[in-house]
């Protein structure tokens, strides 16, 4: 039943597999310690001249890329240089000299790389801003080839060089990685551009309304537009529940509110529904900590109720917007004498011992 | 007495035949396992190893992450490790993060090694987050760094690695805690890289991403971080880098891309905190608390239907420091090997149940018949092996089909293991280096693999007798100079 020769055979074929692979990556190992070498020796030799060049703009002519190792070497160079400093302009050194040596090898690496050598392209075109191309990236968008990792990348390289189509091109695309979606935005909007998003903000999908107000927060985007846009949001008893958590949080980041009043409106329309439920907690955690950026006195008794809620997060950040108060540590004394529930007048005693500062 | 031999004799062709049949089985499914984790580095190999973490370094909206550093006289070493967490590199750290040491009761001076090098002062009246269902051993005092804002101590009763990790959990403030050993060392890009899949992943909820372990002894350490790559000359040593290479490559790696990853090392992983909490968190009771977790949250996935996913990064996130001689090595197998039948055992309702999907048809099975009982039949393989050579004539040919398919599994798989991190990686510099574990690879059938088993099947017989007292700590040199 148990064929000797096929077991003999397949032993000796899988042997002489391994010795044929292994003679291959020796072989290539000293390959490429050779080339790791020369492009070691490569750059050393240049160096001089790239750092003149990268200052004056001037005489790149010795050092023009030939090979694969010497493109490598640069494109690394560039890359370390670019952790320090930021391109300026289109008339940047790195990107004048990436525009006229690389592109022409990137176009081709685009079409005919793997999937590795392709996204390495894409970040290399982002590094070095190239925006001569553009039209490389919309053809290679539209390739059956182009996967998701690429597609993305692409969105996030067009963002920064101002494609008026833009916005067609992300309603026409898949729904985003967050993170992603948050990355190309932030290229997007700035305090210029910024109204323009506002008037269509209602037509936006959900996902984008989200980041569109993590942008604002993170950019610290100031208008009486956004505050309108901002303030309806809480009080609309139909926004979306994530969406409002970040319109409390993006308000209490900006740390402004036309009426102090509002934040209570709030509470009476929420208090109706699921606001004394679990599933709450993240939004009157928030609420806690505007209450905390605004500091208007008339909110310290919600805050004294918020103390002693049932979630701990709610409770901390209660304790911590009211140690913000002027006379806040005061406050706290008084709940940490004398507040009925236990675990208020524990947080309170935490927080008394504390400055702001601690998260 | 005629017929009793004729009785062994047929016996003994039908244990044979099973054998070899088992390891044609199992050949064939770890070459099946091998061209998957093939297919998935070819995609990945040659990326570039900075361009792709810069905008997540960079960014705001990377989610910030609590490290949970538990210690248990770590004296030799913990200085060094937490050094390399809150001092970084700078190229490539990760933007928003905070370290949460757990001393767990030491008896050396770990605890005032910690509070003297980064100057830690106590919190006045901590509340601790009391979380769902996760009771820990007393904590007697949280601290803080003056030094770095961001560094946090923890001083408790000992309960164990899994206790520490809890209190540390409840301590925790951020969406994702990582879980690390004192004497894990660990890369600038560690923590981005391990991240990527977590941030980068809309469609599907990700409950936990583990990564690639490599072994750092050998190599030169300069403050918790890896100066120089170097390959040990301790064959033992050798032989479990090997081992570690094949067990990414033939296990991790396949069965991360089907989402049946039942394994993310104790070294080093992250963990979405609200799902670790939901499912009670570590398990204070099983020498294999990392494995035992990562069962329970698949196991929860699927009872609760969350359609989560526990992803597996490819590239190499840390180093860890493996046992040099004989007996800790025995030790630590035979930790393993009852951490695993623990998990196995708990979780038992779920073997070839359809309600937990693949993972309860496939994942388990393989780890109970291939990981659990396979040294087992390893063993018996030997036995008939030596029996046959004795007996002769007829079993010559069975004893010969063995000793081929063992040579196979044994050494062949492990030598394409080297030659395929070779190809991916290259990490080893020297040709010289290459060799070695080439060609040491290819004894492993000859010493390393026969004792593996050995204890294996010694740990086997210890768990039905019900013995538990074969698990020590793990002498540690530090790794840190």
């Amino acid at each position: 039943m148990i064929d000797l020769i096929l077991i003999k055979l397949l032993a000796g074929a899988f042997f002489i597999v391994l010795m044929v692979i292994y003679v291959y990556l020796v072989w290539r190992k000293y390959v490429n310690q050779a080339i790791h070498k020369r492009k070691g020796e490569w750059l050393s030799k240049h160096e001089q001249a790239i750092k003149a060049y990268l200052l004056t703009g001037k005489n790149c002519e010795s050092f023009i890329p030939v090979k694969r190792y010497q493109f490598e070497a640069l494109e690394d160079f560039f890359s370390a240089y670019l952790s320090n400093f930021k391109l300026e302009s289109e008339e940047d050194t790195i990107v004048v000299f990436a525009e006229s040596y690389f592109a022409p090898v990137y176009k081709k690496r685009l079409r005919k790389g793997n999937w590795s050598t392709r996204m390495n392209t894409l970040y290399f075109i982002d590094l070095f801003q190239m925006k001569s191309m553009k039209s490389d990236l919309l053809r290679h968008l539209k390739r059956r080839k182009c996967s998701p990792e690429e597609s993305y990348l692409i969105y996030h390289v067009l963002a920064a060089f101002e494609y008026d189509q833009f916005e067609d091109l992300l309603k026409g695309s898949k729904e985003m990685p967050s993170f992603l979606l948050i990355q190309v935005m932030s290229r997007l909007i700035d305090q210029h551009n910024v109204e323009g998003y506002l008037d269509i903000f209602h037509e936006l999908p959900l996902y984008w309304q989200k980041g569109f107000l993590d942008i604002v927060r993170e950019k610290n985007l100031r208008s009486e537009k956004i505050q309108q846009l901002l303030e309806s949001l809480l009080l609309n008893d139909s926004t979306d529940k994530e969406l409002r958590i970040r319109a409390l949080k993006t308000i209490s980041s900006l740390g402004c509110l036309t009426s102090p009043e509002l934040i209570m409106r709030m509470i009476e329309i929420k208090e109706e529904n699921d606001w004394n439920t679990p599933e709450a907690a993240v939004e009157k955690m928030m609420v806690a900590r505007l209450m905390g950026s605004i500091k208007n006195d008339c909110y310290i008794p919600y805050l004294e109720r918020l103390i002693s809620d049932s979630s701990y997060n709610v409770r901390v950040e209660a304790a911590k917007s009211i140690r913000k108060f002027k006379h806040g540590k005061v406050t706290l004394q008084e709940i940490a004498a004398s507040h009925e529930d236990l675990y208020a007048r524990e947080i309170a005693m935490e927080w008394m011992a504390r400055g702001t500062v601690y998260e | 007495m005629n017929n009793v031999y004729q009785f062994f004799v047929s016996f003994f062709i039908v244990v044979n035949q099973f054998i070899i049949i088992y390891m044609i089985a199992i050949c064939l499914f770890y070459m099946i396992l091998f061209l998957l984790a093939f297919s998935r580095l070819k995609k990945e190999r040659g990326l570039h190893q900075i361009e792709p973490y810069k905008p997540m370094k960079g960014s705001a909206f990377t989610p910030p992450l609590s490290i949970i550093v538990p210690a248990y006289n770590e004296e030799a070493g913990i200085i060094g490790s937490v050094l390399s967490l809150v001092t970084g590199s700078g190229r490539l750290d990760y933007p928003e993060f905070e370290v949460i040491v757990v001393n767990d009761g030491s008896i050396d001076s770990t605890l005032d090694k910690v509070i003297d090098r980064f100057k830690m002062v106590p919190i006045e009246n901590k509340v601790l987050q009391k979380r769902n269902g996760i009771q820990t051993k007393f904590v007697k005092c949280v601290y803080r760094s003056e030094l770095y804002p961001t560094l946090f101590l923890m001083d408790k009763v000992n309960g164990g690695k899994a206790d520490a990790l809890n209190a540390g959990i409840n301590l925790a403030k951020y969406p994702y805690f990582a879980s690390i050993d004192g004497d894990t060392v660990l890369e600038p890009d560690s923590f981005l890289k391990i991240m990527k899949p977590i941030i980068e992943n809309t469609e599907q909820e990700v409950l936990a991403s583990g990564g690639n372990v490599l072994l750092a002894n050998g190599s030169i350490i300069v403050k918790g971080q890896i100066e120089e790559n170097r390959l040990s000359r301790n064959p033992i040593v050798m032989m479990q880098i090997i081992e570690y290479m094949r067990a990414f490559l033939m296990g991790r790696m396949g069965l991360s891309q089907e989402n049946l990853l039942l394994i993310i090392s104790g070294a080093f992983g992250v963990f979405k905190t609200s799902r670790v909490i939901q499912v009670g968190g570590y398990r204070a009771d099983t020498v294999g608390e990392d494995m035992e977790l990562v069962v329970r949250l698949h196991r929860m996935n699927l009872e609760k239907k969350w359609g989560a996913k526990i992803f597996y990064v490819a590239d190499p996130v840390c180093y860890t420091e493996a046992p040099e001689d004989f007996a800790s090595l025995r030790t630590q197998r035979i930790r393993w090997h009852r951490g695993l039948y623990e998990s196995l055992w708990l979780h038992r309702k779920m073997l070839f149940n359809p309600k937990y999907g693949r993972i309860g048809t496939l994942a388990i099975p393989y780890f109970y018949f291939v990981e659990f009982l396979g040294p087992l039949i390893e063993f018996f393989g030997y036995v008939a092996l030596i029996i046959g050579l004795i007996l002769g004539n007829v079993f010559f040919t069975y004893s010969l089909a063995l000793v081929l398919l063992m040579i196979i599994y044994g050494s062949f798989l492990s030598m394409g293991s080297v030659l395929l991190e070779e190809w991916r990686l290259g990490k080893h510099q020297k040709v010289s280096e290459l060799n070695r574990l080439f060609f040491i690879a290819l004894t492993e059938v000859f010493w390393y693999r026969p004792i593996m088993t050995f204890w294996r099947v010694q740990a086997l017989f210890s768990i039905i007798r019900g013995k538990n007292k074969e698990w020590g700590t793990l002498k540690r040199k530090g790794v840190s100079a």
